[in-house]
């Protein structure tokens, strides 16, 4: 059964430029079994640790925070294509293409990764 | 000093039986390290018709393994349209028409320029993203 998933962006920026940066964006998601609820894992620097499974087919929505305090850790297709760099206290939502997958490793030390997907309905 | 803050919501009623969902993160735009804020930001909208592909940001000028963060909006109003997003030629992911996105991106060689490529229809996008640096184009002689 499809279930709603509602996530939200603000931007905002006071003190950079003359005009004000204060934008909300929105979107109403259906999404459905497989998922991953909302869990933490340590990331190390040994290995890719796989997360999204690029043989379970699907879009995933996918939504990571970087815990750690002073080290980033990679994600990135397991093919190799890095989606991204998540720096201590950043996060990201982004949508995983059918078959990427998404694996992650950390860069210096081992971290502690907040993360979660939904598949597309 | 530069300070963008970026915030992230996402919550469901009927996902978990009992319960309900509501995650919350935020965090501070920073350059490569902890204590700089972002001060170059290039936004824009475009319409992008099906079976255009081509590049949304270049990574030529980017500097390499730089802090970066990316924006993308379908704001397509027909739910059949979509696009996809790439870096330098793998397909990332798909925004359907309302779908947004906003990931840290890393500039990481000279292969990784981002780019969109419409499957369906006239979409219609915005976007923006935050850079740590930017080197101008040289003067022309």
């Amino acid at each position: 059964m499809a279930t709603t998933l509602t996530p939200t962006l603000t931007l905002n920026d006071s003190t950079t430029f003359s005009s004000t940066i204060n934008f909300s964006v929105t979107d109403t998601l259906s999404v459905e079994a497989p998922a991953q609820g909302l869990t933490k894992v340590t990331i190390t620097t040994a290995d890719n640790q796989e997360l999204v499974d690029d043989a379970v087919s699907g879009v995933f929505y996918f939504y990571a925070k970087n815990h750690d305090s002073s080290n980033f850790v990679i994600l990135q297709t397991t093919a190799s294509q890095q989606y991204a760099r998540l720096s201590p206290g950043e996060f990201c939502f982004f949508p995983i293409n059918d078959g990427n997958g998404l694996e992650a490793r950390a860069d210096t030390a081992s971290i502690e990764l907040e993360y979660a997907y939904w598949k597309k309905a | 000093m530069a300070t963008t803050t970026a915030s992230l919501s996402i919550s469901s009623s009927d996902l978990l039986p009992g319960s309900s969902l509501n995650i919350n993160a935020s965090s501070t735009l920073m350059k490569t390290g902890l204590t700089t804020g972002m001060e170059l930001m290039e936004m824009g909208n475009a319409e992008i018709a099906k079976d255009y592909e081509g590049q949304l940001f270049a990574d030529g000028p980017a500097t390499d393994d730089g802090a970066y963060f990316i924006y993308i909006c379908n704001n397509s109003t027909d739910d059949t349209y979509y696009i996809e997003y790439r870096l330098h030629e793998t397909a990332i992911g798909r925004l359907y028409a309302g779908d947004w996105m906003f990931v840290p991106y890393n500039a990481s060689d000279g292969d990784a320029e981002v780019e969109v490529k419409a499957l369906t229809g006239i979409n219609k996008i915005e976007y923006a993203m935050f850079k740590t640096a930017w080197t101008l184009p040289a003067a022309e002689s």
